[in-house]
């Protein structure tokens, strides 16, 4: 298997011609926040377990 | 050399032990064979030849099998005691890893030639020409699963649920082996077998890298 | 609680550097030809993964010391950066699959680098079961540690043997424009920034929580 490389093209966000996923990327990000406040959460009842 | 003799009065005190015993060894080859016939229940070899899916599967029947075997290990020291005056007495604890190393790994390979055997009669699973690659490639494999096994076992010997653990806990870690034992497998039964091969270096390599460092890691797992 | 400067510190500094990352992610940096707008993905994903080897390197690092010095401290340590990790490797494992659904139309292929970093997961949860059953004490620190340092050996071999085994065509270098690569770096410091201040802030509880257990002991 030979290393890709792939030739990325400039273009403004939304211009025609590229797929529109950016609900993939909403659901991408929002998952990212979902860990991360799951995380903050479970460190949160941690810490108020301690006192 | 001492530790030659120190390996070797352990390593045949277990074994003796274990043929005295009998049901751990027993249990261990009967859940293989059980494993199996699952395996062909499930799979339904009418329709699945196994010449050329079983590399893997029966590597997996190993590791199952091969796993309930090595979970107890250390476990039984602790049970009876005989760990604590195992570890006061003044031999060195590496020997102690390796005496057991080696149970494991011959149990490993009986196992093995058990299935394969198994693995003919009921499955038609044949080998024929490819033995000695295959028995060669099974027992370098089998040496790092025994490494790997005996030092969880004796980390573990003390855990609560231990025998529960010791599976989840190993198994990823022999992710590479299983990788390793289908591919090899499948290659030592086919023709043109070629020794320099990336996947034997590979095990070679997981190897020697961990049953250093499981020689030089027992003495923590073992410590008060 | 002790850092509490620093840990205002790292929290005020991620925060910011998520902000700027964020918006560069989503106003500033273009979008790809092929995959679209999903593949920004990418500016948090591969900095997690990146991330996830330094905090679970740390992690072998300090079982190391644990095992050298016996200090309760390199267990906290050690502790502190495979939680962490093992979160970043969540990341990695969710936010994968959400870019390979929109690229691949499947949820999960068996593509070298997201499998390696599954059976990762696969064996850090492991390594936290293992402290879910054993009591917290020393002997416990000893095994764990031992797990923690034997896991970290494994992880060149495993991901030597499942680029092996994978063939499936994934982007294996990929030219960025300088727009995407300012990006990059901004999600990579951003990424870092939170893996820092999650792990003091972890460190800082694992900390108290031993201190707190000490007292009840002598109470």
């Amino acid at each position: 298997m030979g290393v890709i490389v792939q030739k990325v093209l400039l273009l403004s966000l939304g211009a025609a011609g590229t797929p529109d996923t950016r609900g993939s990327l909403y659901l991408g990000y929002g998952a990212v926040a979902a860990v991360l406040i799951l995380y903050g959460a479970y460190l949160f009842a941690r810490w108020r377990r301690i006192r | 050399m001492r530790f030659i003799k120190v390996v070797a009065v352990l390593f045949l005190k277990d074994f003796r032990e274990e043929l005295r015993r009998k049901e751990d060894v027993a249990a261990s080859f009967l859940f293989a064979l059980l494993s199996l016939v699952l395996f062909a229940f499930a799979l339904d070899p009418t329709r699945v030849d196994l010449n050329e899916t079983g590399s893997g599967l029966l590597w997996l029947v190993v590791l199952f099998a091969g796993s309930l075997f090595m979970s107890g290990s250390f476990r039984k020291e602790t049970e009876n005691g005989t760990l604590y005056a195992l570890l006061l007495s003044p031999c060195d604890r590496g020997a102690l890893y390796v005496g057991k190393f080696l149970l494991n790994f011959l149990f490993l390979l009986a196992l093995e030639a058990l299935l394969l055997l198994f693995a003919y009669l009921l499955l038609d699973f044949r080998v024929s020409d490819g033995l000695p690659a295959l028995g060669a490639v099974w027992a370098l494999v089998t040496f790092g699963y025994a490494a790997v096994g005996t030092l969880f076992s004796a980390l573990l010997a003390q855990v609560r649920g231990g025998h529960v653990i010791f599976p989840i806990l190993l198994f990823p870690i022999l992710v590479p082996l299983v990788i390793a034992a289908a591919t090899l497998t499948e290659q030592a039964l086919s023709p043109g077998f070629s020794w320099g091969n990336q996947w034997l270096r590979l095990v070679g390599l997981f190897d020697i890298l961990f049953f250093t460092a499981s020689v030089f890691l027992f003495e923590f797992a073992v410590e008060e | 609680m002790p850092h509490r400067r620093w840990s205002i510190l790292l929290w005020s500094l991620a925060l910011a550097a998520n902000s700027a990352a964020l918006y560069m992610v989503f106003l500033y940096a273009p979008v790809e030809v092929q995959m679209g707008a999903v593949q920004k993905i990418f500016y948090y994903h591969v900095p997690s993964a990146i991330a996830c080897y330094v905090l679970l390197f740390l992690a072998f690092l300090f079982s190391a010391l644990y095992l050298w010095r016996e200090e309760p401290l390199y267990d906290h340590l050690a502790h502190s950066a495979a939680e962490v990790g093992w979160v970043f490797i969540t990341l990695v494992l969710v936010t994968g699959p959400i870019w390979g659904h929109s690229a691949w139309g499947k949820w999960w292929v068996w593509e070298p680098r997201l499998t390696s970093f599954l059976i990762l997961w696969l064996t850090y949860s492991a390594y936290f079961l293992l402290r879910l059953f054993s009591r917290g004490d020393a002997r416990a620190a000893k095994i764990a540690a031992v797990v923690a340092i034997v896991a970290f050996f494994d992880v060149p071999i495993v991901h030597k043997a499942i680029s092996w085994w994978g063939s499936i065509v994934h982007p294996r270098k990929v030219v960025l424009e300088p727009a995407m690569r300012w990006t990059f770096f901004a999600g990579l410091a951003s990424v870092f920034l939170l893996a820092a201040a999650l792990f003091l802030t972890r460190f800082d509880i694992q900390r108290a929580e031993a201190l707190r257990a000490e007292k009840e002991e002598w109470a």
